[in-house]
């Protein structure tokens, strides 16, 4: 990848001190997108004048000598499932393809406050069902790194934009990986957010108990900017927690994300590293362990022993709750007909229709819940002892496109170290492992609820060392 | 699982070939036969995890309490977010959606 864009500190310091301008930067960014997409394919819509009118406004602020906040200015890529009011909104489906969005999503709204550019709309799997982009109805997105390959999914567009430079970072979801693999696949910074840290409003539903949007950029520095841009309870949110827990209560400092990480604990749990576990991948993430062990953290072997589970919970709650918020799509409101679904999208509204159907809601669906709930009880009894707890972020690097379309089983078991974390409602990041060879692989940290902070802190530190 | 006899696809609502009912009927066999480990996990007396039920070991990760908003009046309407959404309707005259007869009268 020749062309490599700046990170959010580096372009705010750059447009600050007048040594590019905001239309500048737009442009070039433009430039990137007219000249990868006919390759990458990324975007599905792409707001070159309103980014031009944005960067004008912010040009004059600049010359009139006002200070720009860190955000003002940015170009960031939404993924087609985050409502931009007036803008249209596919979820990467046939049924939306003519739908514009009545209103901005919460973290639209808050982004736009603080400046930032929209550069337009990037393209994923329909409905956010998918682990590889492919189950777009707008064709797939590539891997900048190796064309033949994946980007990941369902916020392949968005990773892949990033990864090539098209944008300085860009907004997915993750519902069971969805952020974290992508990024991993593309060699980039994902975060999924405590459930409940970032508002959900504006986001088109899948699965209501799992969903949060998260920040996807080229360092752990940057997606923390966004974070704190985007968190927030929120009114329109229920599910949003309270402001309290959010901005963490007075009697505990945040961990700065460069001070002391000395007296961080690390876990890795031990069913994370058994067979499945690609070899490269696991000589990759053993070479960060002997990291931090060099760097005289205190390193443990943990054991989450309900995690084989986790998967067969996953793929029952998630299509459970996606087929009851897909009922909204009935051709009535807005949208197309229902035989607009796509394949993979008809496969889990069935399966969730069935594992909600009488006579097999409690033997599927409940008792999902109820393992589901001894899967977060393995959590927090870790998190008595560690503070942060290590993985792999997947099992593998980017698959080739055609290898996982024929099974949906295989294409699940890709997500089989991503799901832990949207059950147990807990932040995950996953940053690019070092050493890893001509392709990217993800290394990824969990942490308590709210605690974002021991992530950013030990994941900007392995950045830099 | 069956769905040939088309009492799931009714209940989704969703219209399939027959080869779309042979292709489904496999996949999910397959995905079934996958989750059904869980028979063998011991859940007596766990409370499971909803999205409604706050707190305590079975609650959902986030919300504590319920978020009640101001027992008064809704926010006044926003003209432009309606005229957005009537817009919206794939069939429609004036402000009402037309929608296929649901209640066929005998």
């Amino acid at each position: 990848m020749a062309y490599k864009t700046f990170t959010i500190e580096k372009t705010h310091e750059l447009l600050a001190a007048k040594k590019i301008s905001c239309r500048e930067l737009v442009n070039t960014h433009l430039e990137q997108i007219k000249k990868q997409e006919s390759d990458i394919h990324a975007f599905l819509d792409v707001y070159e004048e309103e980014a031009f009118v944005r960067a004008q406004a912010i040009d004059e602020k600049i010359q009139r000598g006002e200070t720009i906040g860190i955000l003002e200015g940015i170009p960031i890529a939404v993924k087609d499932n985050i409502l931009i009011k007036e803008k249209r909104a596919t979820a990467g489906s046939r049924i939306l393809e003519n739908y514009d969005a009545a209103y901005d999503a919460t973290v639209i709204k808050k982004l736009r406050d603080a400046g930032a550019i929209f550069l337009g709309k990037t393209n994923m799997d329909e409905f956010a069902m998918g682990s590889s982009t492919e189950h777009s109805a707008f064709g797939p997105t590539k891997n900048p790194v190796d064309h033949e390959r994946v980007p990941g999914g369902s916020s392949g567009g968005s990773a892949a934009a990033v990864a090539a430079g098209e944008c300085v970072a860009a907004l997915g979801s993750d519902t069971g990986g969805s952020i974290r693999q992508p990024a991993a696949f593309c060699g980039i910074v994902g975060l999924k957010p405590t459930y409940g840290a970032v508002s959900r409003y504006g986001l088109i539903a899948m699965a209501s108990s799992l969903d949060q949007i998260g920040p996807m950029a080229h360092t752990v520095a940057d997606t923390k900017i966004l974070f704190e841009a985007m968190k927030g309870n929120d009114p329109l949110d229920a599910t949003t927690a309270q402001k309290s827990k959010i901005t963490l209560s007075s009697d505990r400092v945040p961990r700065r994300m460069t001070g002391q990480i000395s007296k961080l604990k690390i876990g890795i749990p031990k069913e994370y590293l058994g067979e499945g576990l690609n070899e490269d991948m696991r000589r990759s993430f053993e070479n960060a362990r002997e990291f931090f062990e060099k760097e005289e953290l205190e390193v443990k072997d943990i054991s989450l022993p309900h995690t084989k589970y986790a998967l067969a919970v996953y793929y029952l709650i998630m299509p459970a709750e996606a087929s009851t918020n897909l009922a909204r799509y009935d051709g009535v409101r807005y949208g197309g007909e229902r035989e607009l679904f796509g394949e993979e999208v008809k496969r889990r509204i069935i399966l969730g229709t069935f594992v909600l159907s009488h006579g097999y809601y409690d033997a599927y669906y409940v008792k999902a819940q109820k393992t589901r709930a001894l899967i977060k009880q393995d959590f927090l009894s870790a998190f008595e002892d560690v503070d942060v707890i290590m993985t792999p972020t997947t099992p593998t690097p980017a698959f080739r496109f055609g290898e996982k379309t024929n099974d949906p089983l295989a294409m699940y078991l890709s997500d089989i170290y991503t799901v832990t974390a949207n059950l147990a409602g807990i932040p995950a990041l996953s940053v690019p492992l070092k050493n890893s060879g001509s392709l990217p692989r993800g290394l990824q940290f969990m942490a308590r609820h709210f605690h974002e902070d021991d992530l950013f802190a030990l994941g900007n530190f392995y950045e830099h060392h | 699982m069956n769905i040939a006899g088309d009492h799931l696809a009714n209940l989704a609502k969703l219209s399939l070939s027959e080869k779309e009912k042979k292709r489904f009927e496999a996949d999910l066999a397959g995905i079934l036969a996958y989750v059904d480990q869980l028979q063998e996990v011991e859940t007596n007396g766990i409370a499971e995890i909803t999205p409604a039920s706050p707190t305590s070991q079975g609650g959902h990760a986030a919300p504590e309490i319920n978020q009640l908003r101001e027992d008064g009046p809704p926010r006044a309407h926003n003209e432009k977010e309606v005229a957005a959404l009537r817009d919206a309707l794939p069939a429609r005259e004036e402000a009402y959606a037309r929608v296929p007869l649901v209640i066929n009268k005998k």
